[in-house]
Formats: C-alpha cells, structure tokens, sequence
C-alpha cells in the first residue's frame, strides 16, 4: 500500500497543546511526516493559536479544515468546546491540494467558479474528489454547487459547512496558516484514488405540504400566506423570540427529489433555517434552491429512522469495494442529529453503527455539520439533517 | 368512474350538506394540526428535559467516578488533578487551576506546581480565610477576588496566551478547618459559547460544594493512609529493633551464663592454686633445705630432686591456674600488635614444627592495643599450639588480624580481631561448650593439662576482649580473640572515613611522640599508619599502600628517615615527604635534596604539624620535584 493515514485528537484545554498534541499523534500513527492535513476542531479555541500549534508542528504539510459543531473520529464523537482532530495523510499515488476561497457568504456562484477554475488549473485531468468545507451559516451553497457541477461534471462533491457548537454566531474555515469566516475551504484529491460516496436522512413528513411565498436568495419570506416564521413558530414550545439551535433542530422543509433522480434517493431533501430576518418574519435556507410557487413538506427528525438509514448507508459504502478496503473515510454529520438529539449517547447511534461496517484499522475522521453537500444521481446537493459518508479507495476509478 | 362515485360518503348529498361537510372537515384538520404542533411542542420540551437530565446524569456519573477513583490517588497533587479534570470535561472552561494556599507570616500566596505564584492582598486573604462555599466572578473589580483572577490572567499573557477571564469559579477546599486549596476555573472573555457544557454558576454551586468536599475527604484518607503506612513502618522497624534485642538479649544470657559458670570456676582455680601455692612453698623450701643437707646420701638427694622438680612444675600448673582465675597480675602497657606477632612467629615456627605452616595475615593499619603483651604472647603460643595438637598429621595455621565487629556483636565498638585458624579435625558443639573449661581437654592422659585454653580465656577476659570458637568436625576450628583497641575514637573515625581520607605514615621511633603525632593528625581526619622505625615505616608502606604523606623522624636506629625515604622514592618516586628533627641549625644532619618547607623542627605544636602537614600535601607536586 503506497497511501498511509493517521487520525489523531485532543481535548487538552489549551489551544497549543490541543493542536500540537492531535498532530503528533496523527503522525505517530501516520509513522512519518504527511503530505497534508485535515483539521476539525470545535470553538472552544482560539482558532488562529490553535492552526499556528498544528503548523508549528508539521510546517510542510498542506492543511485545510473547518470549525465543527463537534468532532467525529474512531469510537468517538465530541461536541464539547475542546475537541480538535487531524487526518495525517501521505501517499505516492494520492495527490493533495488545498485552497480557500473568499467571498463565498456574499456571492456563493462566484466563490464556485473560483473554486472551479482552481481544481482545473491544479488538478488538470487528475481530480477524483473535491471535498468541500463552507461557511455553515453564511452563503447560498447550492448556487456553489451548481457551478462545480456544471464546470466539474467529471469531478465527485461531497463535504459540510462549518460550525460553531450550536450557537449559531461565528464559523471558521482553514486553509495552511489562515483562519477565515464566509469563505470555503477545498481539499482536491487528484491521482490513483475513488471516492464513494453515500447519504441519507433520518426525518419524517409532518401534516399537509405547503406552498412557499416570496422567497430570493435562499430567504424564504412567505409560507403558505404567511411569513415563514410565524409557520415555524407554531411548532416551536415556549414562543421563541428568536432563532435557536433547540428549535431549529425540531423543524425542517423538505424539498421534493428532482423527478429525474426518483428512487435513487427518500422523497425529500431536508433543508433547515439557519438565520431569521425578525422584522420581516423571513428564514433563511443556507441551501438556497427554495422557490416562490414550490411544494414543500414540514418535517421532523426520526431517531429510529437516523440509526437505521445510516448504517445502510454505511454499509452501502463498504460493500462498494469488497476485495480492499477504504484508506480513509470521512463523516459529514448534521449537529442536529448528535448531542441535542440523543445526549450523550449521540455515539452510540450516529457514530458506531456507520463504523461497524467497515473494519476497525480504516482511519475515520469527520465533523458535525450545519449542512451535509453530497451527490444524489449525478448532481450535488445542500443537505441538512443528514450524514454523508464518503470511503476512499486506491485505484483508478 | 360510477363505482368510484359509490365508495364517496358524500354521494347524494345536497350542496348544502356538502358544504357543512367540507367545513367539519376543515374544523377537523385545524384541530389535528393544533394536536400536531402539540405533540411536536411536546417532543421538544421531552428532548429539553432528556438533555438536561442527560447533563446532570453525566456529571453525577463523572463524580462518582471521581471518588471510587480516588483511593487509588495516592498524592494530593493526583486527587487534585483528578478534581480538575473532572471540572475541565464537565464544564465549559478554558483554564482550571490547582492552587495552594499557603501562609507565610502575615502573606498569603497562591502556589500551583506549574509553578504558578500569586501573592493576594489583605483583604482578598480574608475572604479567601472564610470561603466555604463556590464564589463566582463576573465582571471587573470590585468583584472578590476579581484581583486573584486578573494575576492570572496576566501570568498567561506572560506565557503568550492572550486571557482575559470573563467568568471564573473560584471553589475552596477546607483541611482541618482552613481554606488549604484552592480549584478556580477561568473562561476567557470572546470565545465561543457551546450548546452542550456550561458554563460553573451559581445553579452548580451544590454540584461544586459535592466535589469540594469529596476532594477534602479523599485528601484526609490519603493523609490517614499516609500516616498509617508512616506507623506501620514504625512498627515493624521498632519489631525489628526488638527482634535484634532479643537476639542481643539471648546472647548476653549465654555469654552470662558461661562467664558465670567460667567464672565460678576461675575462682575455684584460684582458691586451689593459692592454696597449693601455700603447700608448694612448704613442699619446695623443705626439699631445698633437704637436698643441701650434707647428710643427705646421694640417692636420697636425687629423690629431693624429682620432689623438687614436681612440685616446680605443680608450680607452672597453679601460676596457670592463677591466670585463669585472673588472679595473676599482667604489666599493662600500649604496644603494636603486628611487630608483635611478627616476632613471635619466629618462634611459633620453631615450635610447632616444620609439618605445619604458618601464615600471617595481618591487615594493615591501626594495631595499637592496651594489653599486656606477655600474656598476649601466652595466649598465641597458647592457640597455636592448640592449632598444632589437632594437626597431627601436619596442615595450616592461620593467624590474621583485622579491626572490626564481632560477629556476636555486629553494632559494638571496632575492636581488634585476631584468630588463629587450623585445618585439623575440627570440634563438634559438645566439645566446644567446654573447650575453656580448665582442666577439660581432648587430648590422651598425659598429653595435655587442660589449661591451655582457659589460660586464653582467662587472660582475655582479664583484657576485657572476647574469644569465640568457629568449628566443625572435620573442617578445622577458628578462634578469633576480639581485644579493645588503644584509642578506639581515632579507629572508629578512620574506619568510617577511611575511603575519603587522606593517609599519612608517621615514622617515630621515640613512641610517646609517635603516639602524640598519630593522635594529633587522627582528629584532624587523616588516616595515620604508625611505625617504630626505618624498617617498620618501609613494612607499613608496602602493606597499606596508597600512602599520601610520610612524616618522619631523621635520626633513628637502624635504618633512619633519609635512607628510609630514598627507598620510598624508588617506589613512589613523588611521594611527598615532611621530615621531624630535633636538631636545629648546624647541628641538623644534612639531608640531601631536602629544602626548608620540608622540615619540621622539634618541638611543634599540634597547630604547627597540622599547618606544615597541609602545606606539604597542597605543594606536593612541588616538593616532590624538588627530591
């Protein structure tokens, strides 16, 4: 094997000892020094000394990574404020580029094309995946989406946008020794490499569908003839004034599936709000496709049905590949299906059934999300409420 | 399309009816809706409630933990640490302290192990004195201990963190009625919030206080625990001191018990010999007044002679019994043993005859011993012959000497040890129960009187020493004789000190001067080797080695210091060398290759010598290239 991986983490409180501690241990299990570095970590740090300590510690690797809402490696998941994990990559077959790109928050498209044109000019015929780390509470990914997928056709996407433990202020993104906020962070996999890729949902239809309003740029305004929020505030216990993780974990629009990909998916693509405009009753939808004059449904989480479609999904995956396995696996989990939906047992249900499906040496590392970007047939989509798996395989595809 | 119109329940009604119909439908679907939002406001408030359950749940879970783990802390620093990572992985903080309180006359300080140190003022000491429970810091001064909060805060912008504490929790740990730690956690002002850990307040309080006191109980145990291991171990060391006791104890009672019995019998030896003494003197006058008188014939003269004769040698016998009983009177006086024994060996070969050998093995270094040395001579003679008559087909006497410990009396004063070892037959335990018992002997009737031995024990007893036997049948027999030294102080602190120490032979044939010299330069921590004379200072050299200064007379008899120090130097040829003449001037022998700083005139005083003896030492290498 010419691809080796190293995961490691750290709770230390300290932001220099975190980052410096997850790298050294992703390089002991690397057993040498990496090509590159994928890095989630909560907010609890400081997110600048925590890059410059996981820098400081392997200065020639390239890095990219986002702020999570929490951190999912081997047997564990963390959506504590200190918690950071390091993929430790290095390969000879396996080409790692990385890149971020400014001005996603204000103009999602553009930030596409830029991202579009960078994967052309380094990966040339090469790119096999393109992971994708976004702003999380910012920015209309699914108007990114579309331009990589008319300008990347040939290219897989799968990723998640940032987060910031549920609180719904500030995300961060990563690229070698920069921290933004409303940027994307890419990882270009170029070379002898697969990607396989799986996604799934856990939520249920909730009452009679209903008709969007006014709605531009992913701000939906109007619900059934009224404004969005009081249509979501009826669902929500102890008339909220304001948007929260506790409530918006409970409520979700799904989009009807395009009808050229019925059946390879559920019915729904789930999208959830993630800003309120109080003045004007409005939502905003990081997903963007939500249109004036669309059918949508009211949803709410299933934790049976979350446990269940995972470990499908996952297995799904792992039989993609039966005579190798995976080099490494990446896990992009929505926060609103962890802690806040199971406790502390969140493990238990998300993490550990995917796990169980592939063998215990794949290295595994991902992050709980505010929005899941994963392909259904062959187009890219912004989803929430969902986790996408995405195992690696050496080889041509 | 007909059967369709057959299933609808509304067939056949009228419009009117249908329209009241479609309104009780609408009626319906608003009410299932609202019982929808309902339940799903209530599986809100369930999953709320299961979350905070599920928090409170986790930190119980955590302390328990916590305290079945702390028996196995032993340290308060690991009970501590314990308590603070429980805090770290509990609550949302960004630091967490360990500090120690501690109070040196009127300050008050701060101290973790990092080491963190914050001095806090009056008035934060007191309230730090009298803090029982949480206190919770928000906000800038004048909040309590706000002060303690900002020192550190800056001893993390020292270390490069940038801190500036928003909130911290300030928890005290109470020993023995005083504030002894103190657990603050900090959580820096512009970090993120997290949904999932809090931040400690006042609702945690209780939860705090439950730790606080854990770790003041499990600080307690471990203080217990410690103090008991401390007593445990007091008791067995004070087991062991009495086990030795006891063994002392029983050994004493032995030694009692046979110094009574060897006693009674000495005195009952005595009391005879006086009394035949007072006979022999009758027997021994008459038969001389006899055997002068004239009248007597010749065969009667010669019988006078054999009645003399006999009662000359009853006469040795009872001088022995004397000795034993320690009623013979010895010249006590201080004398080297090893010039002693060397000499007598001569002798000793001559005795014992030439199928057996005899080795010497005499360690060198202080011999000195306050004894009479004829006796010592008779008791040698008395064990090498001894040695000889259980070798009757020849073999090995060894006699060595050694400054050290009984074996009966491993933590007495040094003494000196001489034995005198054989290859012979050996004693089983019987015979050596009575070996000192006068009159007890092995040997065929005739071949022995019985005395010899307790002859030995008699003069050592009387010597104030000891003898011992080490034997079996069949692998010869040991005696070792263990004799107070001249000047046990000077021994003792050569002994112990003798790795470290510097060694000088001192050369004096005059043996008052020698013994002031030895006993000067002794206090002064030296190592002292002493000889008599030229001969015996080349003899000491040889056997000791490692010989750092040699302080001589010039003029003795035979070889004197000169010739003595030239053949020192075809050995060492930089020996340092610090000569001692009773001649001045012109009258003062010359010495060849010898400068002023390396002479001492007669008389010096203790300070003289000592000064003179560390200036020779230090400029050794100059005086040695000077010879």
């Amino acid at each position: 094997m010419t691809t080796t991986v190293g995961v490691g983490t750290s709770r230390q409180l300290s932001a220099e000892l975190a980052g410096r501690g997850a790298v050294h241990s992703a390089v002991q299990n690397l057993g040498g020094p990496p090509d590159a570095l994928v890095v989630f970590a909560s907010t609890g740090y400081d997110q600048r000394e925590l890059l410059a300590a996981i820098r400081a510690e392997a200065p020639t690797a390239k890095l990219v990574g986002c702020s999570g809402e929490g951190v999912i490696a081997r047997g564990l998941c963390d959506e504590g404020p200190y918690i950071v994990g390091v993929m430790a990559l290095r390969s000879d077959v396996i080409r790692a580029e990385v890149c971020m790109v400014p001005g996603y928050a204000e103009d999602s498209a553009k930030a596409g094309r830029g991202l579009a044109q960078w994967v052309g000019e380094v990966g040339g015929d090469e790119g096999r995946l393109l992971i994708v780390l976004a702003d999380g509470l910012t920015g209309n990914c699914t108007r990114m989406l579309e331009v990589l997928d008319e300008q990347l056709p040939e290219i897989p996407v799968v990723g998640g946008t940032s987060g910031d433990g549920m609180m719904l202020v500030e995300t961060h993104q990563y690229c070698e020794g920069e921290v933004a906020s409303g940027h994307v962070a890419a990882l270009l996999l170029c070379g002898d490499v697969q990607a396989v890729i799986a996604v799934s949902h856990g939520c249920t239809p909730l009452g009679l569908p209903s008709t969007i309003g006014r709605a531009a740029d992913g701000w939906v305004y109007e619900i059934d003839g009224r404004t969005a929020w009081d249509v979501f505030k009826e669902y929500l216990d102890g008339d909220p004034e304001d948007l929260n993780a506790e409530g918006v974990v409970h409520l979700c629009v799904g989009e009807p599936l395009r009808a050229e990909h019925a059946g390879e998916y559920d019915p729904y693509v789930v999208n959830t709000p993630m800003q309120l405009d109080v003045s004007q009753g409005a939502l905003f939808f990081p997903g963007g496709r939500l249109q004036p004059g669309q059918q949508v449904q009211l949803m709410r989480r299933d934790p049976d049905k979350i446990e269940r479609s995972a470990r499908e999904c996952a297995e799904q995956l792992s039989a993609a590949s039966p005579e190798a396995d995976a080099c490494m696996v990446f896990q992009f989990d929505c926060a609103g299906r962890g802690q806040i939906l199971f406790g502390s047992g969140a493990a238990q249900h998300t993490v550990d059934p995917v796990q169980e499906a592939f063998p215990s040496t794949v290295p595994w590392l991902g992050f709980h999300t505010y929005g899941e970007i994963a392909p259904i047939g062959g187009t890219t989509y912004f989803h929430t409420y969902t986790v996408a798996l995405c195992a690696l395989y050496e080889g041509r595809p | 399309m007909s059967e369709e119109q057959g299933d609808s329940p509304h067939e056949g009604m009228s419009r009117a009816q249908l329209v009241a119909e479609l309104e009780r439908l609408r009626r319906d679907n608003t009410a299932l809706g609202q019982q929808v939002k309902l339940l799903v406001k209530t599986e809100q408030r369930l999953y709320r409630s299961q979350n905070q359950v599920d928090l409170q749940l986790g930190r119980v879970r955590a302390l328990s933990d916590y305290v079945l783990s702390c028996p196995s802390l032993p340290t308060a620093t690991e009970i501590l640490v314990g308590a603070n990572a429980l805090l770290a992985d509990q609550f949302h903080v960004d630091r967490v302290h360990t500090l120690e309180v501690v109070i040196e006359g009127d300050t008050m300080q701060l101290r973790s192990a990092t080491p963190t140190i914050v001095s806090v003022c009056a008035k934060e000491r007191r309230l730090i004195d009298d803090l029982v429970e949480p206190l919770f810091v928000k906000g800038v001064d004048p909040q309590p201990l706000r002060g303690m909060v900002d020192a550190l805060d800056r001893l993390d912008r020292d270390g490069g963190v940038v801190a500036e504490t928003e909130d911290a929790a300030v928890i005290p740990v109470r020993v023995v009625g005083r504030t002894a730690w103190l657990m603050v956690t900090r959580r820096f002002s512009g970090r993120a919030k997290n949904l999932f850990r809090d931040v400690p307040s006042l609702p945690h309080a209780p939860f705090l206080m439950l730790l606080s006191g854990h770790v003041e109980r499990a600080l307690e145990n471990a203080r217990l625990h410690r103090d008991l291991q401390l007593q445990a171990a007091e008791v067995e060391q004070s087991n062991r001191k009495l086990k030795v006791s006891l063994e002392d104890l029983a050994r004493t009672q032995h030694q009692l018990i046979e110094a009574s019995k060897m006693e009674a019998l000495g005195r009952l030896a005595g009391g005879v010999a006086h009394d035949f003494n007072n006979l022999l003197t009758v027997i021994l006058g008459t038969a001389g007044l006899m055997e002068d008188d004239p009248r007597l014939d010749s065969g009667l003269r010669e019988d006078c002679r054999a009645m003399i004769q006999a009662a000359e040698r009853a006469s040795d016998l009872t001088r022995q019994m004397l000795t034993f009983g320690r009623r013979r009177a010895g010249t006590v006086q201080r004398f080297e043993l090893h010039p002693l024994l060397t000499e007598l060996s001569r002798l000793l070969r001559r005795v014992i005859g030439e199928d057996v050998a005899l080795e010497l093995r005499l360690e060198a270094g202080y011999d000195e011993l306050q004894a009479d040395p004829a006796q010592l001579e008779q008791v040698m003679m008395n064990l090498v012959l001894n040695a000889r008559d259980a070798m009757p087909g020849g073999g090995e006497v060894i006699v060595e000497t050694a400054v050290g410990r009984p074996k009966d009396d491993p933590s007495g004063p040094l003494q000196m040890l001489l034995s005198v070892a054989d290859s012979g037959r050996g004693m089983d335990a019987q015979t050596q129960a009575r070996v000192f018992e006068p009159f007890f002997t092995t040997k065929d009737v005739g071949e022995g009187s019985g005395m010899g031995l307790a002859t030995v024990y008699g003069i050592i007893q009387q010597l104030g020493g000891q003898v011992s036997i080490d034997s079996a049948p069949g692998q010869g027999a040991r005696f070792e004789v263990s004799l107070p030294l001249a000047d046990q102080d000077l021994v003792e602190t050569a002994t112990t000190e003798a790795s470290t120490r510097i060694t000088v032979l001192v050369v004096e044939d005059e043996a008052s001067i020698r013994r002031l010299v030895v006993r000067i330069l002794g206090r002064q921590g030296y190592e002292v080797l002493a000889a008599s004379d030229g001969e015996a200072g080349l003899r000491r050299f040889d056997e000791r080695g490692g010989v750092d200064l040699v302080l001589t007379d010039v003029v003795m008899p035979g070889l004197d210091g000169v010739g003595m120090v030239r053949q020192l130097r075809q050995r060492r040829p930089d020996l340092p060398v610090l000569f001692m003449s009773g001649y001045s001037g012109d009258h003062r022998p010359s010495i060849e290759g010898t400068d002023q700083s390396m002479l001492l005139d007669k008389p010096f005083t203790p300070a003289q010598l000592v000064e003179r003896v560390e200036q020779v030492l230090a400029v050794g290498g100059a005086a040695r290239r000077a010879l």
